[in-house]
C-alpha cells in the first residue's frame, strides 16, 4: 500500500451527469432511485445552486421525491399536461365515488391498467375524449409519457405503480379546490400536540 | 298516573318485536300513520291500534317537543335499552357545563353550611359533590368510547358515504365534543377554578374542625384527581382516534372537491388552452432559449470545429403541434420493439429508416428522449457526420443505443 500517492479528487456532484440527463426531460427522482439518496442528502443544496445557475429550480419534497424547474415567465405548459391532469381528476373522481379511500387506491402498488376506472362511466369518457383519450391503449401512452416524467413506473403494457411524485398531480386537484375557495369552518384543522401539551403543562403547574 | 312494572316488561316481552323496530328507528319522530305503518310490519297477534294506544300508555312513546303530532321513545327509555345495548354517546358540553354549575352551586352551599356549622348537611353535600366528580368523571370515559365508536363507523361506512359526509361528521365530533374537552384541561378554566376553590374550602373546613375527619376531605380530592387523569387520558384517547381519520377524510374530499372542479372546467371550457397545461411545471428540453445565445453558439463553433456559428434553427413549441401523439407514437413502438432489435448501432439512421414519416421535430424529440433514458445506454462515437433524416439535416455523430440490464 503506498501511502505517498495521493488521493484522487472526490466528484463534487457524483450523479451530475445522470441528474442533468434526467432533468432535460423533466424527470422526477423518488425515493429508491440511484440518484435520490445523492441528490436528497446534504449534497443537495450543492445540486440546487449548480442548476440554478443554468436556470433550473431544484426542489426537494418532504413526500420523497426530488424534481426542476426552468426558472420561465413565459412557461406555458403543453396539452399533454392537461391530459395528465385530467387523467389524474377523472381517476380521483371515481374513486371518491366508490367511497374508498382515494390515497390508498391510487397508491396501490402494481395496478392492472384494464382495471382503471377511467372509462367506466359515459361523463368521464367523454371528457378524455376532449383530450384525445378514446380507449385503453391511449391511456397506456399516457402512462409512458408519466413514466418517463417519474410519476409512475410501468411493468409492461399492463400493470403500473405511482411513484411518490404523482403527488405533484394530486396537488393539482388541491389547489382547484382551494383556489376561489377559502376553508369553511368544517375545513378546520385539528389542534396540534403544543396545545394539548401546553395545556396539559400549564394543569399540572 | 304510575305504571306498573310488572305490566310493562310483561307488554315488552309479548311484543319485543315492535320494540326492535323501533329502536332501529330511533332517531326518527313518527306520526301516528308512520307508526301504524310500522307496527304493521312486525309481525303481531294484537292489532296496530291497539298496540300504538298500549305504547303511549305505557309511556314507552311520547310526543316530539318540537312537533305536535310526532312521537318519539322516551328518552328514559331509550337511556335504558342504551345502557342495555351497551350504547355510548358522547356526552354533550351542555351537560358538562351543566355538572360544572351543579359543583359550583354545591360549593356555594358547603360555605353556608360551614357557616352555620351545620355537619349533617355538610356530610349530604360531600356526598353530592363526590357524586358529581364521578359523573363527570363517568360522562369522559362515555365520550371516549363513543368517540371509538363514531370513528369506527366513519371507518366503515366507506362504501355508503362520501368521504366530504364522513368528514363532516368526523369534525363536527371534534368541534362539539373535544374542543369542549380541551377546555375543561385549560389551567385557568371552568373546571380548574372550580376544583381549586373546593381544595380550599376542603383545608379551610379541616383547620376549623368543622369536619372531624381528614379522610371525607381526602375522598373529594382524590375524586378530583381521578377526574384530571380521565380527562387527559380521554383527550389523548379521543384525538388519537380521530385525528388520523381527519387528516385522510380532510384530505380526500379536498381530493375529490377539486378534480370535480377539474372535470367542470374542462367540460364546460374545453381543453384547448385550458390553465391546466401549465398547471405541473418542470424542466423541458430546450431547442431554443439558451442555445440561441451567442456565447454558447460560438462555443458550439469551436467545439465543431466550424468557422462560423451554425444558423440557429427556430425549434421551439410551435415546432411539434401540441396535439401530436407522434412523440408518443414513436416512443411506444420503441418500446414495443423486441430486445432482439437491439443494441441500435446508429440511432439516428435508424429513427429516420423506421419513423421518419412522424416528421422531423418529433424524430429528434425522441431522439433526445432516448439518449437520456435510464432504460437505455446511450454512446457517443466520432466523427461527426451530416443524417439527412424526416426532410431535415442533422449534424451528429453516431450513436449507439442498448438495453440497460436490470441490475
Amino acid at each position: 500500500m503506498n501511502e505517498d500517492l495521493p488521493n484522487p479528487k472526490p466528484d463534487p456532484l457524483p450523479q451530475l451527469a445522470a441528474v442533468f440527463r434526467g432533468i432535460k426531460s423533466g424527470h422526477h427522482w423518488c425515493f429508491g432511485d440511484p440518484e435520490y439518496a445523492d441528490l436528497s442528502g446534504e449534497l443537495f443544496e450543492d445540486y440546487k445552486a449548480f442548476f440554478a445557475q443554468l436556470e433550473l429550480n431544484l426542489h426537494r419534497d418532504s413526500r420523497g421525491f426530488i424534481y426542476a424547474v426552468s426558472d420561465d415567465e413565459d412557461y406555458r405548459g403543453t396539452d399533454q399536461i392537461t391530459r395528465f391532469v385530467v387523467f389524474t381528476a377523472i381517476w380521483v373522481d371515481a374513486v371518491a365515488d366508490t367511497g374508498a379511500d382515494i390515497g390508498k387506491a391510487l397508491f396501490q402498488p402494481n395496478q392492472s391498467v384494464v382495471d382503471l376506472p377511467h372509462l367506466h362511466a359515459e361523463a368521464h369518457r367523454r371528457i378524455l375524449a376532449l383530450v384525445g383519450i378514446n380507449e385503453t391503449n391511449d391511456i397506456v401512452t399516457l402512462l409512458r409519457a408519466m413514466e418517463r416524467l417519474g410519476l409512475l413506473s410501468l411493468d409492461g403494457q399492463e400493470r403500473f405503480s405511482l411513484r411518490a411524485a404523482f403527488h405533484r398531480l394530486l396537488d393539482v386537484c388541491l389547489d382547484a379546490k382551494m383556489k376561489n375557495s377559502p376553508l369553511t369552518p368544517d375545513d378546520s384543522s385539528m389542534p396540534d400536540d403544543s396545545e394539548l401539551a401546553g395545556a396539559e403543562e400549564g394543569e399540572a403547574s | 298516573m304510575l305504571i306498573s312494572i310488572q305490566e310493562a316488561a310483561s307488554f315488552l316481552q309479548t311484543h319485543y318485536a315492535v320494540f326492535d323496530e323501533l329502536w332501529r328507528r330511533q332517531e326518527d319522530s313518527l306520526t301516528d300513520a308512520e307508526l301504524l305503518v310500522l307496527i304493521d310490519t312486525v309481525q303481531t297477534q294484537a292489532t296496530p291500534h291497539y298496540l300504538l294506544t298500549q305504547l303511549k300508555k305505557l309511556r314507552f312513546l311520547v310526543e316530539t317537543d318540537s312537533q305536535a303530532g310526532a312521537w318519539e321513545l322516551a328518552p328514559a327509555f331509550a337511556r335504558w335499552v342504551e345502557y342495555l345495548q351497551q350504547v355510548a354517546r358522547p356526552v354533550s358540553s351542555a351537560v358538562v357545563r351543566g355538572r360544572l354549575t351543579e359543583l359550583d352551586n354545591l360549593l356555594t352551599a358547603f360555605r353556608a353550611v360551614t357557616a352555620r356549622n351545620d355537619l349533617a348537611e355538610g356530610r349530604d353535600i360531600l356526598s353530592d359533590t363526590r357524586n358529581a366528580f364521578q359523573r363527570l368523571t363517568e360522562d369522559m370515559g362515555q365520550t371516549r368510547a363513543a368517540i371509538a365508536n363514531v370513528v369506527s363507523e366513519a371507518k366503515s361506512e366507506h362504501r355508503t358515504q362520501s368521504a366530504l359526509k364522513r368528514f363532516r361528521r368526523i369534525n363536527r365530533l371534534w368541534s362539539d365534543y373535544l374542543i369542549p374537552m380541551l377546555e375543561l384541561l385549560d389551567p385557568a378554566g371552568q373546571l380548574e377554578v372550580i376544583c381549586s376553590a373546593w381544595e380550599h374550602q376542603l383545608a379551610l373546613s379541616l383547620e376549623s374542625k368543622f369536619l372531624p375527619e381528614r379522610r371525607t376531605a381526602e375522598r373529594i380530592e382524590r375524586e378530583m384527581q381521578i377526574l384530571r387523569v380521565a380527562l387527559r387520558v380521554s383527550f389523548r384517547e379521543c384525538r388519537n382516534e380521530l385525528e388520523p381519520l381527519h387528516a385522510r377524510l380532510r384530505r380526500d374530499s379536498l381530493w375529490a372537491e377539486g378534480a370535480a372542479r377539474i372535470l367542470a372546467q374542462i367540460e364546460r371550457e374545453g381543453a384547448v388552452g385550458s390553465q391546466f397545461a401549465s398547471s405541473l411545471p418542470v424542466s423541458t428540453f430546450r431547442y431554443s432559449g439558451q442555445a440561441s445565445r451567442a456565447a454558447l453558439a460560438a462555443s458550439a463553433a469551436r467545439w465543431l470545429d466550424i468557422s462560423e456559428p451554425p444558423a440557429v434553427i427556430q425549434f421551439g413549441g410551435a415546432a411539434v403541434p401540441e396535439d401530436s401523439q407522434a412523440l408518443e407514437d414513436i416512443l411506444a413502438a420503441i418500446a414495443a420493439e423486441p430486445s432482439g432489435s437491439f443494441p441500435l448501432d446508429d440511432l439516428l439512421a435508424w429513427l429516420g429508416r423506421e419513423h421518419g414519416g412522424r416528421g422531423f421535430y418529433p424524430l429528434i424529440q425522441v431522439f433526445s428522449l432516448l439518449v437520456t433514458d435510464s432504460r437505455y445506454i446511450a454512446s457517443f462515437n466520432l466523427p461527426l457526420s451530416e443524417y439527412e433524416v424526416a426532410g431535415g439535416v442533422v449534424r451528429c455523430g453516431r450513436v449507439k443505443l442498448e438495453i440497460r440490464k436490470a441490475a
